[in-house]
């Protein structure tokens, strides 16, 4: 009995595309992987902890949500421009290698006072870590809304990284 | 020499997206890739209990009393808030960590895709399952996976429970679409209705006008009448305007009808002789 039980629990499981988890995150840190395409498999939401502004009234889907520091200024990109940017830069394959490596990058995006020439959103695969950072956030500030969008990872594979990756390389090329 | 060109804050920076599970994405992300945004005060009622205190405190009152963990502390304890809330969730019961990582993960798992899962329902059914699902099974592992792993049930539960919840919310999204189809229906017999009523009005209107071109314009005169249909009635049955206009044609063609019959009954009366004479 309990064999049929087992095996129907097995065919449930293979038939489904999401695994038990042998391969999840940890509950916080990284496991022996630490590249986004390798964890994107069985990770498959991004948790962004923002203060929301009010979307314009002919807002579209297919517009930028969010948008990195380094690209907000008065004039608002479209997804065409970045598309544009991405073809005539040298790195145009659409893999990972149209992501720039430069430490110099990674430490404007960490760093709270350079923050404003980041080229990246940031992101993580935690849930838990979004809840906590943004009941802080808003336990700081209670005036300020504080929401938690949630990404469908591999729509953004293409441009996406792990921290550890880029500051890992810590070789700076500049 | 690599050492020497790393920014003195590098390892600070290393702590924080190791615990964080940090990912930069480059450029923007489009609104196609969001699914949904909660706010932080719709999330936390739903949480699992092992999040929330048992004996909440009655004298405060903040939003944030029932929380077990001290919202205030710094950016570094995340990793103490992770190891506080998995011996909150150790210090359950079997019934309750079960609870914690089968219903009460489905329920964050629907607060943050809820809106998601509503437009999807109906398009694919399947993938919108899976989809809350995985969440669900990523929440339910978080505070300790070893004893998730443990229990395989969990997995199958999970998908149970979202697959009811999917299929209320395909009927229910059905049964609204029907109850619109039979309200547009309703709108449209009332139109309809509106306009024959109109026709009708008009077209009196008019006989009357040039029968008697005489008589002083009557306050509803053809141009605005048909406004008048459009107040509800408290008899439904009996629009205004409606039941007496047919009664007179009813009564006017009954009327005809019997004026003719009694002049050809005196037509073929006073003829009768011949006709007999004719037929004989």
């Amino acid at each position: 009995m309990a064999s049929v039980i087992d095996s129907s629990s097995a065919d449930s499981k293979d038939s489904s595309r999401f695994q038990l988890g042998f391969n999840a995150l940890p509950q916080y840190g990284f496991g022996p992987d630490l590249t986004f395409s390798s964890l994107v498999e069985h990770n498959p939401f991004l948790f962004r902890v923002y203060t929301p502004k009010p979307l314009s009234p002919f807002f579209d889907s297919s517009e930028p949500f969010f948008i990195a520091q380094k690209f907000k200024n008065s004039y608002r990109y479209t997804v065409q421009d970045f598309q544009a940017m991405a073809s005539s830069s040298s790195l145009a394959s659409p893999d990972q290698s149209a992501i720039p490596d430069l430490y110099a990058d990674v430490a404007n995006h960490m760093d709270w006072t350079k923050k404003s020439s980041s080229p990246f959103v940031t992101t993580s695969f935690s849930f838990a870590w979004a809840i906590w950072e943004a009941t802080r956030r808003y336990r700081s500030n209670p005036k300020q809304a504080v929401e938690i969008a949630v990404i469908d990872a591999k729509a953004v594979a293409e441009r996406a990284v792990t921290a550890l990756e880029l500051l890992r390389k810590g070789s700076p090329k500049e | 020499m690599i050492e020497s060109r790393r920014h003195p804050d590098h390892w600070k920076w290393y702590r924080f997206a190791t615990e964080a599970q940090d990912v930069l994405i480059y450029r923007y992300v489009p609104g196609t890739a969001v699914l949904s945004s909660i706010p932080i005060l719709s999330i936390i009622p739903k949480l699992p209990s092992y999040f929330l205190n048992p004996n909440p405190n009655e004298e405060d009152k903040s939003f944030f009393s029932n929380l077990t963990w001290d919202v205030t502390q710094q950016r570094s304890g995340y990793q103490q808030f992770c190891q506080q809330m998995s011996e909150q969730f150790l210090r359950l019961s079997t019934e309750e960590r079960l609870r914690d990582t089968t219903t009460s993960s489905v329920r964050l798992a629907m607060t943050f895709l809820r809106a998601w899962f509503q437009r999807y329902a109906l398009k694919d059914f399947q993938g919108a399952v899976d989809n809350v699902s995985e969440l669900a099974y990523i929440i339910a592992r978080w505070p300790g996976q070893w004893w998730v792993r443990e229990h395989t049930e969990i997995w199958d539960l999970i998908q149970s429970m979202v697959h009811v919840i999917g299929e209320e919310v395909r009927d229910a999204q059905r049964i609204h679409a029907l109850n619109e189809v039979t309200r547009l229906q309703g709108v449209v017999s009332e139109l309809q209705l509106l306009t024959d009523e109109f026709m009708s009005v008009h077209s009196r209107s008019g006989s009357d006008e040039s029968g008697d071109e005489a008589d002083p314009p009557e306050p509803s005169s053809p141009v605005s009448e048909p406004a008048a249909p459009l107040v509800p009635t408290e008899d439904p049955k009996l629009p205004p305007g409606q039941a007496p206009s047919k009664v007179e044609t009813a009564s006017c063609v009954l009327t005809s009808f019997l004026f003719g019959a009694f002049a050809a009954l005196f037509v073929v009366n006073s003829q009768r002789r011949d006709l007999a004479l004719h037929f004989t």
